[in-house]
C-alpha cells in the first residue's frame, strides 16, 4: 500500500457529501455551534429585555452599538474560568466537583436528538438531526428528567444548609411539573400516532397544535417553564429567600458549568414548544431553517418574559397548580381528542386504528 | 424532627443590615429572633453635643428615607421648647415637603415589598418615579435625599419659581402611573396569591403589640397622628386615611399604595391653598431654649414617631429620646413568623417596611 | 372568575409588552450630566472679597467641616469635603452671603489630603462639565411624550 492510496481513501473517507453533512450537523446547527452562540446571545437578551421593561438600558458597553454587552458574557467566562474552585467543608469532595460538570454534557445531550429542519439535499429528504431514532421525544424528555436529580445531587453535596433547601425544594418541584409535562406531550404523540418529532411536524401541515390543542400547549408551556426554574418557578433559585438555592456554593467553574446548563436547556425547551406546537420549520417563502428560527426566538422571548411580569410562587402553590389545575386540565385535553376521533375524526390528521 | 438553625442575614440579598435567627423545621420556621445592632451609631448620644439647629442634619440621618418628616418631629419639639408658632407659610411647605418625603420612602417600601417576591419589574418603575420626587426636592432644597430643610423657627427657602407648574405636572403623569401599578402590581394574580394571607396580623394583636403606621391601618384600626393630632397645615385639608381589614401582608400594601393617592392629594390642595407671607421667624443661631422638656409626634410613612427632648437651658439639648415607628413594628416580626414558611419570610418582613437603620439608630 | 383569573394573569403580560418601547429613565452619567437646579448643595465657594471672617460657617457646621484658617492676618474658613454632609447651613447661615453652595459635585480625589479647601483653593468654581459630557436639562425629562433623555 502506497501514500497514494492511503490519501485517496482518507479523502474518499472525509471529502464526501455525507460526512460534510455530518460535521455541519454536529459542530454547525443543529449541534454544538447552536446551543453555544444561543446562551451568549440569550443571556443578553434577556439583560436587555427586561432593562427594557423595567425602563432601564441595560448592558451598555462591552460589544458594538446596539448590541452593547452582548460579549459581556464571554468576559464573564473567562474571568470566572480563572478563578479558584473552592469546596466547602462540608461538601462532598467528588460529587461536588462532579455533579456540575456533568450538567451541561446532558442538557447538550438532549440537544443531539432534536430535527430543527429539513436538509436542503437533492435525494431523498434529510433532515438537520444530529441522531435520529424514531423515538427521539421520549428521549428528549428522559434527559431533561435527570436534570432535578443532579440538581438534588449537588444541594445535598454542598453541604451548606441554603443549598440543601434549595434541593429539597427541587425535588418538590419535581413532583408538580414532571406528570403535566408528559401528560401534554403525550396529547400531542396521541393525535400523531407517532413518538417521532419529524412525523409530528410534518402532520401539522394543515393546522398547528397549538390551535388544534390550546389546553395542551397551555399546560406544556407552564410546566416546561418550571422544569427550566424560569421566574414565577425559580423556586429551587429562590434567591430573596435562600441565596441562590442549590447553587449558593459554587464559583468558578462550576459556576460557569451549571449557567450554561440552565441556558442550554432553555434552548432545548423552546425547540420542543416550537416543534410539538408551532409547526416547527413549516411555513410559506421563507427557508424552513428561517421559520425555525422565528419561532424560536418567539418561544424564548415568551420564557424570558416571565421573569418581568410575574413574582414568584411558594412551593406548595407551585404543587397545588401542578395537581389542581395543570394535571386535570391535561386529563380534560386527552377527553376533547377522544371525543374528536370518535365524532369528528376529520379534525384530526392520523385516523385512530380503533378509533 | 430535628430544628436547624438558620442565619438569616446580615450577609444576604435581602436581609438589610441586621440577621435573623430562624428555627427552621423543614420548610417550615418555628421561631425567629432578630439581631439587631449593626447599623448602631448613637445618634442620641451625639444629638446630646450638637446645637439645636446642628442637630437637624444629624437626626435626619435616624432614616434618610423619609428624611422629611423624621426632622418634622425634631423641629416641632424644638419649637414647643422655645415656645414659637412658626408663620402660616412655613407650615404649609411643611406639610407639602411631608407629603413628598411619605411618597418617596412608599415608593421605596412598595419596591422592596416587590422585591421581597421576586417582583424586579415593579422595583424599577417605583424607584424610576422616586426620582420625579427627588428632582422636586432637589429644585426646592437643594438635595435629593438628605435635604435638612425644615429648622427650628421655619423652613430655608421659599418654594421656587415655578415650582407649582413642574409639581403639578409631575403629580398628573404620577397619578396616571398609579393606574398602572394598580393594574400590574395588585391585581397581579401570582402576586395576589403570594402576599394573601401572608403574616396575618389581627387587630386586637396589633394594638397589643404596639405596632403604628401603615402596618396598624393594615389592620383595621383607623389611627394616624395627622388626625388624631393635627400638626403643621393638616387640619386645613381634606383626606382620608385608608384602612384595610385583612391584615395580610397584600393589606399592608394596599394602605401604603393608597396613602400614596392621598399624598397627591394633600400635595395638590396644600399647593393650592398655601398663603402669602413670611416662612421663617427670627430664631438665633445656637438657640437657647427655657429649661424644661418637651414631646412631639408626627406621622412618618413608618408610623408614629416620637421625640423628647429635655433642655437644661444650655444650648445643647439634655436628652433627645427618639421612638422610633421601625423598632416599635419590628416588635410584630417574631410574632408574625411562626410557623410560617420559610418563603414567607422576606415577604413579612418587608411587608411591615422595617429598616435597620431606624431600629438601631 | 375564571375571565378575571385570565385577565389577572395575562393584563401584566400587555403591559410589559408596552413598555419595552416607553422612554428610559436611566442618564448615562459620564457621558451625559443631569443639570442641577439653582439650589442645588454641592460644594461650597468662597467670595474673598465679602467674607468678614466672623465664624458663622464653622459655628454652625455640624460635622465640623469648616474651621477658621488666618491668611495674612485675616481669618477665612477652610474646607474638609471629607467630613461635609452637605447640609448647606453654612451658606444660610453666612451673613454676608461669601459662602455660597455651587452645583459642583464631582469633588473625589485620589489623596486624601486634596479633599482639604484652604480659603485659596475654596474661593475657585468648579468647572462645568467638559465638553464631551452633554448636559441633560430636568425639564427635558419629557413624562408624556416618551422622549428619552438618556
Amino acid at each position: 500500500m502506497n501514500i497514494e492510496t492511503i490519501i485517496e481513501s482518507l479523502v474518499a473517507l472525509f471529502i464526501n457529501r455525507p460526512f460534510i453533512e455530518m460535521l455541519i450537523k454536529v459542530l454547525i446547527f443543529p449541534g454544538l455551534m447552536f446551543p453555544l452562540l444561543f446562551v451568549v446571545f440569550a443571556v443578553w437578551f434577556e439583560r436587555k429585555l427586561l432593562a427594557k421593561v423595567h425602563l432601564r438600558i441595560g448592558p451598555l458597553h462591552v460589544g458594538p452599538g446596539p448590541l452593547g454587552g452582548i460579549f459581556q458574557l464571554i468576559a464573564d467566562a473567562l474571568k470566572l474560568l480563572q478563578k479558584e474552585i473552592i469546596v466547602p467543608y462540608n461538601a462532598h469532595k467528588i460529587l461536588y466537583n462532579i455533579l456540575p460538570l456533568a450538567m451541561p454534557m446532558i442538557s447538550l445531550a438532549a440537544m443531539a436528538f432534536i430535527p430543527v429542519a429539513p436538509f436542503p439535499s437533492v435525494g431523498p429528504v434529510d433532515y438537520l438531526v444530529v441522531f435520529y431514532t424514531p423515538y427521539n421525544i421520549l428521549v428528549v424528555l428522559a434527559l431533561f428528567a435527570i436534570h432535578p436529580f443532579l440538581v438534588i445531587g449537588v444541594g445535598w453535596a454542598s453541604g451548606s444548609k441554603y443549598t440543601t433547601m434549595g434541593a429539597l425544594r427541587a425535588a418538590y418541584q419535581l413532583l408538580a411539573y414532571e406528570v403535566p409535562v408528559m401528560l401534554s406531550a403525550a396529547c400531542v404523540v396521541m393525535v400523531t400516532g407517532s413518538f417521532d418529532l419529524i412525523k409530528i411536524v410534518e402532520s401539522q401541515a394543515n393546522i398547528w397544535y397549538i390551535l388544534l390543542l390550546p389546553i395542551a400547549f397551555l399546560v406544556f408551556f407552564v410546566s416546561m417553564m418550571a422544569e427550566l426554574g424560569r421566574r414565577p418557578f425559580d423556586i429551587p433559585h429562590a434567591e430573596q429567600e435562600i441565596v441562590y438555592g442549590w447553587a449558593t456554593e459554587f464559583t468558578g467553574v462550576h459556576y460557569v458549568c451549571v449557567m450554561f446548563a440552565e441556558y442550554v436547556n432553555l434552548c432545548v425547551a423552546s425547540c420542543l414548544v416550537t416543534l410539538l406546537f408551532l409547526g416547527g420549520w413549516l411555513g410559506p417563502v421563507l427557508p424552513p431553517a428561517a421559520w425555525f428560527l422565528i419561532k424560536f426566538g418567539i418561544v424564548v422571548v415568551f420564557f424570558l418574559m416571565g421573569r418581568g411580569v410575574y413574582p414568584r410562587l411558594r412551593i406548595d402553590q407551585l404543587l397545588n397548580a401542578g395537581w389542581r389545575i395543570l394535571i386535570p386540565l391535561a386529563l380534560i385535553q386527552i377527553f376533547i381528542i377522544l371525543v374528536l376521533a370518535k365524532f369528528a375524526p376529520w379534525i384530526l390528521p392520523v385516523t385512530f386504528v380503533g378509533g | 424532627m430535628s430544628i436547624m438553625r438558620v442565619r438569616w442575614g446580615p450577609q444576604h440579598p435581602v436581609s438589610g443590615q441586621w440577621a435573623f435567627w430562624l428555627d427552621v423545621d423543614g420548610d417550615i420556621v418555628v421561631n425567629m429572633e432578630p439581631d439587631i445592632g449593626y447599623t448602631h451609631r448613637g445618634i442620641e448620644k451625639v444629638a446630646e453635643n450638637r446645637t439645636y439647629i446642628q442637630n437637624v442634619p444629624v437626626v435626619e440621618r435616624t432614616s434618610v428615607f423619609d428624611a422629611g418628616n423624621i426632622v418634622f418631629g425634631y423641629v416641632q419639639a424644638v419649637e414647643e421648647l422655645m415656645g414659637i408658632e412658626i408663620p402660616e407659610r412655613a407650615k404649609y411647605i411643611r406639610t407639602i415637603v411631608g407629603e413628598m418625603s411619605r411618597i418617596v420612602s412608599h415608593l421605596y417600601g412598595l419596591g422592596l415589598l416587590a422585591i421581597a417576591v421576586g417582583f424586579e419589574t415593579m422595583l424599577m418603575w417605583f424607584i424610576n418615579d422616586r426620582e420625579l420626587f427627588l428632582d422636586l426636592f432637589e429644585m426646592l432644597t437643594g438635595a435629593r435625599i438628605t435635604y435638612s430643610f425644615f429648622i427650628p423657627g421655619g423652613v430655608l427657602h421659599d418654594l421656587p419659581q415655578g415650582f407649582y407648574d413642574e409639581a403639578m405636572r409631575r403629580l398628573d403623569y404620577f397619578e396616571r402611573r398609579l393606574k398602572d401599578y394598580w393594574k400590574m402590581f395588585f391585581l397581579n394574580r401570582t402576586f395576589i396569591t403570594r402576599t394573601r394571607g401572608v403574616g396575618v396580623l389581627k387587630r386586637e394583636d396589633a394594638i397589643r403589640l404596639g405596632v403604628v403606621g401603615p402596618n396598624l391601618r393594615a389592620s383595621g384600626v383607623e389611627a394616624d397622628v395627622r388626625k388624631d393630632e393635627p400638626y403643621a397645615a393638616y387640619d386645613q385639608i381634606d383626606f382620608i386615611i385608608p384602612t384595610e381589614k385583612e391584615g395580610d401582608a397584600y393589606a399592608r400594601g394596599g394602605v401604603r399604595f393608597h396613602e400614596l393617592e392621598q399624598s397627591v392629594s394633600i400635595i395638590r390642595q396644600a399647593l393650592k391653598k398655601i398663603p402669602d407671607g413670611k416662612i421663617r421667624v427670627k430664631v438665633p443661631i445656637t438657640p437657647t431654649p427655657p429649661k424644661g422638656e418637651a414631646y412631639s409626634r408626627v406621622e412618618t410613612a413608618r408610623g408614629e414617631i416620637g421625640y423628647y427632648i429635655i433642655s437644661d437651658g444650655s444650648n445643647r439639648p439634655y436628652r433627645v429620646k427618639i421612638s422610633a415607628p421601625s423598632f416599635r413594628n419590628l416588635l410584630a416580626m417574631p410574632f408574625l413568623s411562626r410557623n410560617v414558611p420559610m418563603a414567607d419570610i422576606p415577604t413579612i418582613y418587608l411587608s411591615l417596611d422595617l429598616i435597620p437603620l431606624d431600629v438601631d439608630r | 372568575m375564571v375571565f378575571s383569573w385570565i385577565v389577572s394573569i395575562l393584563r401584566p403580560l400587555g403591559m410589559a409588552f408596552r413598555h419595552i418601547f416607553k422612554y428610559r429613565f436611566t442618564v448615562k452619567y459620564p457621558y451625559y450630566v443631569l443639570e442641577t437646579s439653582e439650589r442645588y448643595r454641592g460644594r461650597p465657594v468662597l467670595d474673598l472679597a465679602k467674607c468678614v471672617g466672623c465664624g458663622v460657617c464653622a459655628t454652625i457646621c455640624p460635622n465640623k467641616a469648616i474651621t477658621m484658617v488666618n491668611v495674612e492676618d485675616r481669618r477665612y474658613p477652610q474646607f474638609d469635603a471629607g467630613r461635609c454632609c452637605f447640609c448647606g447651613f453654612c451658606a444660610y447661615f453666612c451673613l454676608t452671603s461669601a459662602l455660597k453652595m455651587n452645583g459642583g459635585y464631582e469633588l473625589s480625589e485620589y489623596d486624601k489630603s486634596n479633599l482639604i479647601y484652604p480659603p485659596e483653593k475654596l474661593v475657585k468654581v468648579p468647572p462645568p462639565p467638559p465638553e464631551r459630557k452633554k448636559v441633560v436639562k430636568l425639564k427635558k425629562l419629557s413624562l408624556s411624550t416618551g422622549v428619552t433623555h438618556g
